[in-house]
């Protein structure tokens, strides 16, 4: 039986998650997880992250926490990627913006401009709120999105999910939706 | 040919031609395939879970059939008849959910007569596009019948949303 996470869940989590590693392990936060976290809504459901360490014995530890913290805190922690879905720049990663740290666990909210690309792109109704809520909240700048997709538009690989030409028309449907009436 | 391979076929022609490409029949089948209130019964019947899901496809793909999927309900029994109001209410709620990809992929189309949500408790359809209602389906599905039906439903939106879209790229 799943639980909706909220940001109280969502930080008793990543603070568990600081006391118990030893190693220095980045994790970035995606999706839903980021707006929740920017208070800009109430809950979600998965906790979605990507995890990186210069250390693989890091990567290890933390693989070994998830499944028990999972049990233990009745979160659902979910390992996902917008790269699992549409191409992203080179150095997505790089691009995330740190938000906090717990010991030597650093916390940050993946890219916000390939988030929202992303979050386009699956175009649930969910999706779409979350983009409004980061767009209006002035968390991004549409130009920023719109600076990312013609770096990743012309890519020839990556489209592992949805096509180039689905996401050119549900980012048009955005521009509209996002414009100001006439 | 088993009788259970030939009420495959017939289903899957059914689903077909109402434009529900999940499952594929093995061979053209003999015989009229089912329609409406019939298909929903025989589908909510069939020893096949995939067939048993497809109910809420065909409700995502053809919402004007509520109507037959209650009627069809309505004349089921015990578990088979459970199991098939918790698939129209998840449709009710995964409808709401992917609203804008559904008209994108297949046009507009009214919404699912909502049902059941006295009887379950469920949240309103609305609330949060959907989400809390299939949560809610979803955890009661759970705890009943034990299977994972949040993933469930998950893996065959995917699927489905998928196909949606190729088929939308061909035309």
């Amino acid at each position: 039986v799943r639980e909706r996470a909220d940001r109280a869940r969502i930080d008793r989590l990543l603070r568990t998650i600081g006391s118990r590693l030893r190693r220095p392990v980045q994790l970035y936060l995606i999706g839903g997880t980021i707006v929740v976290d920017r208070g800009l809504r109430a809950d979600t459901f998965d906790v979605g992250f990507v995890v990186r360490a210069d250390d693989p014995a890091a990567i290890d530890e933390f693989e070994r926490l998830i499944p028990i913290l999972k049990d233990e805190l009745q979160t659902n922690l979910e390992p996902a990627s917008p790269a699992d879905f549409i191409p992203v720049p080179s150095n997505v990663l790089d691009r995330a913006e740190y938000v906090r740290n717990y010991g030597q666990f650093a916390v940050y909210h993946y890219d916000l401009p390939t988030t929202i690309i992303s979050k386009i792109a699956r175009a649930a109704e969910r999706d779409l709120a979350d983009v409004e809520a980061l767009v209006r909240s002035g968390a991004v700048s549409w130009d920023d999105v719109e600076s990312t997709w013609r770096e990743i538009r012309d890519s020839e690989r990556g489209w592992l999910r949805h096509s180039r030409q689905d996401v050119e028309r549900r980012l048009g449907l955005m521009r509209e939706r996002l414009s100001p009436p006439a | 040919m088993t009788d259970a391979d030939r009420e495959w076929d017939l289903l899957a022609s059914a689903l077909i031609d109402y434009g529900v490409w999940y499952v594929g029949p093995h061979a053209r089948p003999r015989g009229r395939a089912p329609v409406g209130e019939e298909l929903f019964v025989r589908l909510a019947q069939s020893s096949h879970a995939r067939m048993r899901e497809a109910i809420v496809l065909l409700l995502l793909r053809r919402p004007e059939l509520g109507p037959d999927a209650q009627r069809a309900i309505a004349r089921l029994e015990g578990r088979v008849q459970m199991q098939a109001k918790h698939r129209y209410c998840a449709a009710c709620a995964l409808q709401r959910m992917w609203r804008t990809r559904l008209i994108d992929a297949v046009g507009g189309h009214p919404l699912i007569e909502p049902a059941f949500t006295d009887e379950f408790e469920l949240p309103p359809f609305e609330e949060d596009f959907g989400l809390s209602a299939l949560l809610a389906v979803s955890n009661r599905e759970e705890e009943l019948f034990g299977y994972n039906a949040w993933a469930g439903y998950e893996s065959m939106m995917g699927h489905f949303l998928g196909e949606l879209a190729v088929r939308a790229r061909a035309r």
